[in-house]
Formats: structure tokens, C-alpha cells, sequence
């Protein structure tokens, strides 16, 4: 028998890779805007911290 | 109000000494059991000295020994700094060493007697997983702790990989260590057969993510900048190589697992995953390397800067190649041979070596307040130790191509061309090529403990460093509103929990699933338990780790089908606690092996390979013939077993010796008609009885 009977039983399987990907998005593109939205300086700043 | 404080600096010695330490003695084992697969005579016959344990020794000493220690020892030191105080505690730090330490000893004793759980990379036995998950918490409150007294609020990029690094492998470790002890120093599993290798798959893989890469990420973010004396190239690259990192990495576990029994939406998951990995992981490798714009002219010079590209171009081979073996069609030739050897060593060597020292030779002059004994004998190093990651290397892709083509060729008759032997010995030159690469690299990692020594001598150590900071309650806070972001970034608990959930839900949704399938149930009814003497040598089968060269799951490819038969089923493993499916096949698959040959024939062939198999590179079992199976622990294991679900009639724990010993004899008066006088009560009749009944049950 094969695996896949199993996860029939599962309620809406396929949703699984759909959640995921669709979670990374919203990270990656909230991460990104946040990113690019600091100012400068306090990049500037923040990245000298190992220099300091 | 400016405040004097001091950095604590031992504990960065004693951590980085125990990783040269342990790193010495783990490749060591790494160099002796490469040169075992081209010459077995130095197994030498007996157990301890033989592959199968010395194998786990070598991958459990780099990783946890040379690298752990190399980690922790760096973080202490980061840490500090980047957060201007002292370590949370002098007490837990020198817990933590010892702890550390005890355990590594313990583990190192532990394998070499047999004790393992036979999952790779996981093997250490339950009394040690409960210890790693205590000094792993005790590393966890020291890192929180510094962070909270911390005189920097934003708490720079590097601390966050180790928080991560630390709530993952926490995470890691106790899912994948759940298992049912039925002595004092053994357990089984507590998963079975396709869960349990998805449990461990997702745990292997992230081992590498969580426990080599991140960490080694946070490394590199303070050492690249440090030793170019230039801010990283991008701090918002940083912030989303971060994120996207601890992200995709948790998924894409699967990868290991193509073509198995597992379920196919979870391979394709995988394999996604593995590709988009692509992207963080050159960017982090080109923010390292960008930063080095306007210093190349240095990197000419200096062994640190050297080490650090090397260690970084290697992070950027590795990371691309591995997402190339995650796919399906390249997997299908790479999988279960040496170019998987070959793709660890890239990262093992190149990146995560390499960074260790450069590391070590930044550190140990700033400690020592000197200079470095000799950059003339750094550069040495490097060079020989990249010819030996080269010679490494190469050899062993090629190993990889060629012995899988071999596999898959078919004659025009229609039959496989080669014996699974001669795709053996067509490779034994480049397994001597490998063995002196990794010679190579472990002299020029001898010239560093030279180095480093002389350097200590002509030093004076400072333990306690000197510093100064503003408390955070003196410091101004920002004007201007603050950033949900900043926010979390600035509250080291926010982030570790942030952290778990990006890292956990990937996890939950990925072996969920898994979980809801009833592993109780057979899913094919001719699959039954096994007898006690199968189960009792199924045991020696995991002790002696046959499944470091034996896989036993057979793809659904024509070759291998033709090779070994039927492809393997997901529910012929139901009672597999552990699962022992292997990862790399230097021997052939044996979920099949069941009454492919007589009694006689495994009789012969475990005492003295070569008397069946000319060439082969198996070693010998002489122990087995001359020790008594211990049947006192039968009835416990049956019990163990009974508790995970396996279905053994009621009070079957009192009675199971006496079916072990009618078997025994069973098997021993067969090999008798055979003029072999065998001793029922020895651990080869044990074993014999496995490997017969390795995959017959779906015959029946």
C-alpha cells in the first residue's frame, strides 16, 4: 500500500507547501521593507558596533 | 557614568584549546579510517579499531568536538565585545567548559564501546542527549544573561545567528532524541521506520544548517570586518540573510530522503527549499567577501584574510552544490556515494576549518598581547592545507561519477555490466588520493598548533581585559518613532522567541503529517515483528555500524531493482526502531539481502570477507564468532519494544529467550549439514538471523 493512502486522511494535504511558501513571503518581503527603509546612519552606526 | 569592566578571556583560551585539541585527534580518525577503505587490513580485527565505530568517532569529534568548542569559544569572545560586558556568569562558563568537555570524553568512550543509537550525527545514547540538553541550556542562560546586562543597545548581527544557532539545535536535539531506554546506557528510538528517517533527516540536515553554518555565520560577520578593519559591505544584506537563512533552512531536511519511501510532497518541499537557499546563503557569502573591496592587495599577504576568503568561497561551492544535489534527477546518481563525501568536505575543511583558524590565529595574538609567531608558517598551512582539501576533493567526485555511472550501466543484453565489487575497486586509487589529501590538511593543521604554541610562549595572557562602557540606563534613547523591527531586535528574549517560531512552524508543518500516520497499524499485513534473536542481531547490525557503508532502501530505479529487487516500502519498516536506511552505500544495500545466500555463506563472508568476495574492502568480525550473545537483556527489549507498539503477544518478554535459542540452534544445526561447526550461542548466529530476514516479509 502505498504512503500517499495515508495522507488522503489528512485533511487538505496539498495546503502544506502552499502555507509555507506564502509564510517565507511575508517575511522575506516584510524583512526587505524594513530593511531598506532604515536610515543610513543608523545602519552606518549599527554596523561599526565589531570596530568600535 | 562610564563603567570599568573586564572581558573574560579564559574561557575563550580554554574553549579554543580544547577545539585544537579535539580537532588534532578528530581528523586524526578522519585520516586513519579514509586510509581503511583502501586498506582494511588496518581495521586490525578488532572492534575498536574497526570503520563502523571509529566512523562515528571521526564525524562526532569534528562536529561537536573541534567546531562546538571552536563556536563556543568565538561566541564567548564576540559576544563580549559586541555587547560591551562581561559574561553573564565565571560559574556557568566553567560549567560549560567541563560539561562540554565530559561529555565529548564520555561520547568518544561510549562509541568506541558500541553504544549507539545508529543515527547519524545523533548517535551519542540517552544518558548523553539528557546531558547535552543541560549544558546546552546552561550556554543558553549565559548568552541571554550577557545579552540583558548588555552597555549596546542594538544588538549587532552576529549575536543574533548564535541566539538562533541556539534555539534551533535546542529544538534539534530533544525532537530528535526522544527515545525509550530499556538499560541503563541503551534505547531505541521512540520513532519507527519512515518517521523515524524523517525525524533524523530534518535533524541531520539542520545539524549542518544550525550547528556548522549559522554559528559560523555569526563568526564571520565580527572576524571578516575585524581582520579587514572595514565595516561588513552590507549591514542590510545581513539583517535579511538572517531572516531568509533560519527560514528556509528548517524546510528543506527532506533533500536527504529523495526517491525513499517518503511521502512525495515532502521530497518536492524539500527540494524547493534546498534551491531558494541558493539565494541567502551567496548573499552572505558575498557580503563577506565584498567586504574585503579596496583590501585584496592584503589578502596577498595576511594567512588570516587568506583563510577567511578561502573558508568563504568554500561556503559558496558547498551551498550552491547542495541545492544541486537536492535535485531529484542529479540525486538519483549522487546519492549513496563519495560526492556526497566529497560535498561535506568542501563545506567540513574549506569552510568551516578554514574559518576556525583563521579564527585562532586572530584570537590567540590579541590574547597573548603579541604578534603571531610566524605568518610565513601561517601562509604554509594555508597552502598545504588547500592542496589537501583539492586532493581531498576532486578525487572523490570523481569516485562519486564514477561508481554510480557503473551502477546504472546495462550491457545491450539487457544486464547489469558490473558487480557491485568491481565498482569497489575501481575506486580504491582514489580513496589512497583522499586519504593523503586529508594527511595534507591535517599536517598543515599541526604547523597551526606550532605555530599557535610558540606564540603562546612568547606572549603573556591576559585573563581578565580591560573595558569601558556606558550602562544603557545613562545612554539617550533614539528621537523619532520606533520600528516594529528595531523593537524586536533590541530584546534578545523577543528575538530568540521570533527566532523559534520561524524555525518551529517550519518544522510543525513539516513532520506533522508524518506523525498522523498510524505507525502501529502494519501497513502491510505479511510485515511481522521481529524474533528475538533478529531483534537481539539487528542490535549488533546498529553496534557495530554496518549502516555507515550498508544502506538498506532500495530506489525504484531500474538498476537498482535489477541489483538488489523490489524497491523498498514505507511499510516494511513499521518495527524499525531505529530506521537503518543509511546514507552512503561503500558496501551494497542489504534490504534485500534476506535468503539471497545461504547461512554458510554470511558465515564465512563476516569472519573473512575476502574468502567470499575477493577484493573486498569489508573488514573482519572475528568477535563475533568468539562472543557469547547476551540474551540476559531479550525479555527488556521486548518490553521496550511492546511499549513503541510493536505488536508481541502479551507476556511474550518471558518466554522470548527460549524461541532465541530454538532459532539459534535452528540456524547452527544448518550450518552444521554445511560442515560448519558453529556455536549457537555466539552474536553471528544473531546477526545471520537479521540479515535473512531483511526484506522477505513482503515475499511471504
Amino acid at each position: 500500500m502505498k504512503f500517499s493512502t495515508y495522507l488522503q486522511s489528512i485533511d487538505n494535504v496539498s495546503i502544506y507547501p502552499l502555507i509555507s511558501l506564502i509564510l517565507f513571503m511575508i517575511v522575506f518581503v516584510g524583512v526587505s521593507i524594513y530593511v531598506f527603509h532604515t536610515d543610513k546612519e543608523t545602519i552606518q552606526e549599527q554596523s561599526n558596533i565589531p570596530l568600535k | 557614568m562610564i563603567e570599568k569592566f573586564f572581558y573574560d578571556n579564559k574561557i575563550v583560551k580554554w574553549f579554543g584549546l580544547a577545539s585544537i585539541f579535539w580537532g588534532i585527534i578528530g581528523m586524526l580518525v578522519g585520516v586513519i579510517i579514509a586510509f581503511q577503505l583502501a586498506y582494511p587490513a588496518l581495521n586490525f580485527g578488532i572492534p575498536y579499531t574497526t570503520f563502523g565505530r571509529l566512523r562515528p568517532i571521526h564525524t562526532n569529534a569534528v562536529i561537536f568536538a573541534f567546531v562546538g568548542n571552536a563556536v563556543f569559544s568565538g561566541a564567548y569572545f564576540i559576544l563580549q565585545r559586541v555587547l560591551k560586558a562581561r559574561l553573564f556568569s565565571d560559574v556557568l562558563s566553567k560549567i560549560h567548559f567541563w560539561g562540554w568537555q565530559l561529555i565529548i570524553l564520555l561520547g568518544a568512550t561510549t562509541l568506541l564501546l558500541g553504544y549507539t543509537t545508529g543515527k547519524e550525527y545523533a548517535e551519542l545514547e540517552w544518558p548523553l542527549d539528557i546531558m547535552i540538553a543541560l549544558i546546552w541550556v546552561v550556554f543558553g542562560i549565559n548568552m541571554i544573561g550577557t545579552i540583558l546586562k548588555r552597555r549596546e543597545r542594538h544588538l549587532y548581527v552576529s549575536v543574533w545567528f548564535f541566539i538562533g544557532t541556539w534555539v534551533t539545535v535546542a529544538m534539534l536535539h530533544i525532537v530528535n532524541s526522544f527515545e525509550l531506554p530499556f538499560s541503563w546506557i541503551k534505547s531505541y528510538s521512540l520513532y519507527a521506520g519512515v518517521q523515524d528517517a524523517l525525524v533524523q533527516w530534518w535533524y541531520g540536515h539542520n545539524a549542518v544548517a544550525f550547528f556548522l553554518t549559522t554559528p559560523f555565520i555569526g563568526l564571520m560577520y565580527y572576524f571578516v570586518p575585524k581582520a579587514a578593519n572595514r565595516p561588513i559591505y552590507s549591514y542590510r544584506w545581513s539583517i535579511i540573510h538572517f531572516w531568509a537563512l533560519i527560514f528556509i533552512y528548517i524546510w528543506a531536511g527532506p533533500h536527504h530522503l529523495l526517491y525513499t519511501a517518503l511521502p512525495e510532497w515532502a521530497q518536492a518541499l524539500g527540494t524547493v527549499f534546498s534551491i531558494m537557499l541558493i539565494l541567502p546563503s551567496w548573499g552572505g557569502m558575498l557580503n563577506g567577501l565584498f567586504t574585503l573591496r579596496g583590501a585584496w592587495d592584503r589578502v596577498r599577504e595576511d594567512p588570516i584574510l587568506k583563510m577567511l576568503v578561502v573558508s568563504l568561497t568554500c561556503y559558496g561551492m558547498a551551498t550552491v552544490e547542495g541545492p544541486l544535489l537536492s535535485l531529484k534527477n542529479v540525486n538519483a546518481y549522487s546519492h549513496y556515494t563519495d560526492w556526497t563525501v566529497a560535498h561535506v568536505h568542501v563545506g567540513a575543511l574549506g569552510f568551516n576549518g578554514f574559518m576556525i583558524f583563521a579564527m585562532l590565529y586572530y584570537l590567540v595574538p590579541r590574547m597573548w598581547n603579541t604578534t603571531l609567531h610566524s605568518r610565513k608558517l601561517a601562509n604554509t598551512h594555508f597552502l598545504i592545507s588547500t592542496i589537501g582539501i583539492l586532493l581531498y576533493a576532486i578525487p572523490m567526485y570523481w569516485a562519486g561519477w564514477a561508481q554510480s555511472l557503473m551502477w546504472k550501466k546495462f550491457t545491450d543484453g539487457g544486464q547489469l555490466q558490473y558487480q557491485f565489487l568491481e565498482t569497489v575497486t575501481h575506486i580504491v586509487p582514489m580513496y589512497v588520493m583522499r586519504g593523503v589529501g586529508g594527511l595534507l590538511y591535517w599536517a598543515g593543521a599541526f604547523l597551526a598548533v606550532y605555530n599557535l604554541a610558540k606564540t603562546m610562549k612568547k606572549g603573556s595572557f591576559q585573563d581578565n581585559e580591560e573595558a569601558e562602557g556606558l550602562p544603557l540606563s545613562a545612554q539617550a534613547m533614539p528621537t523619532g518613532k520606533l520600528h516594529w523591527h528595531t523593537a524586536i531586535e533590541r530584546k534578545p528574549i523577543q528575538l530568540l522567541v521570533v527566532s523559534l517560531l520561524a524555525v518551529a512552524i517550519g518544522g510543525i508543518i513539516e513532520l506533522v503529517p508524518t506523525f498522523l500516520v498510524e505507525s502501529n497499524v502494519p501497513t502491510i499485513a505479511s510485515v511481522k515483528p521481529y524474533t528475538p534473536l533478529e531483534l537481539q542481531g539487528r542490535d549488533i547490525y546498529v553496534r557495530e555500524g554496518c549502516y555507515t557503508c550498508h544502506s538498506q532502501m532500495i530506489r525504484p530505479f531500474r538498476d537498482e531493482e535489477v541489483r538488489y529487487g523490489e524497491h523498498s516500502k514505507s511499510g516494511e519498516f513499521v518495527y524499525d526502531h531505529p530506521f537503518q536506511w543509511g546514507s552512503k552505500r561503500t558496501g551494497p544495500d542489504l534490504h534485500r539481502i534476506g535468503n539471497k545466500y545461504p547461512d554458510a555463506w554470511h558465515y564465512n563472508h563476516m569472519r573473512d570477507p575476502l574468502e567470499t568476495s575477493p577484493g573486498s574492502i569489508m573488514p573482519t568480525y572475528p568477535w563475533l564468532y568468539t562472543n557469547d550473545l547476551n540474551t540476559m537483556n531479550t525479555p527488556a527489549k521486548i518490553r521496550a519494544m511492546t511499549k513503541l507498539g510493536v505488536p508481541y503477544p502479551e507476556g511474550y518478554d518471558a518466554i522470548c529467550n527460549t524461541d532465541l535459542a530454538n532459532q539459534a540452534k535452528t540456524i547452527a544445526d544448518g550450518l552444521a549439514q554445511n560442515k560448519i561447526k558453529a556455536d549457537p550461542a555466539k552474536e553471528i548466529i544473531a546477526v545471520i538471523a537479521y540479515l535473512q530476514r531483511l526484506g522477505t516479509d513482503i515475499k511471504k
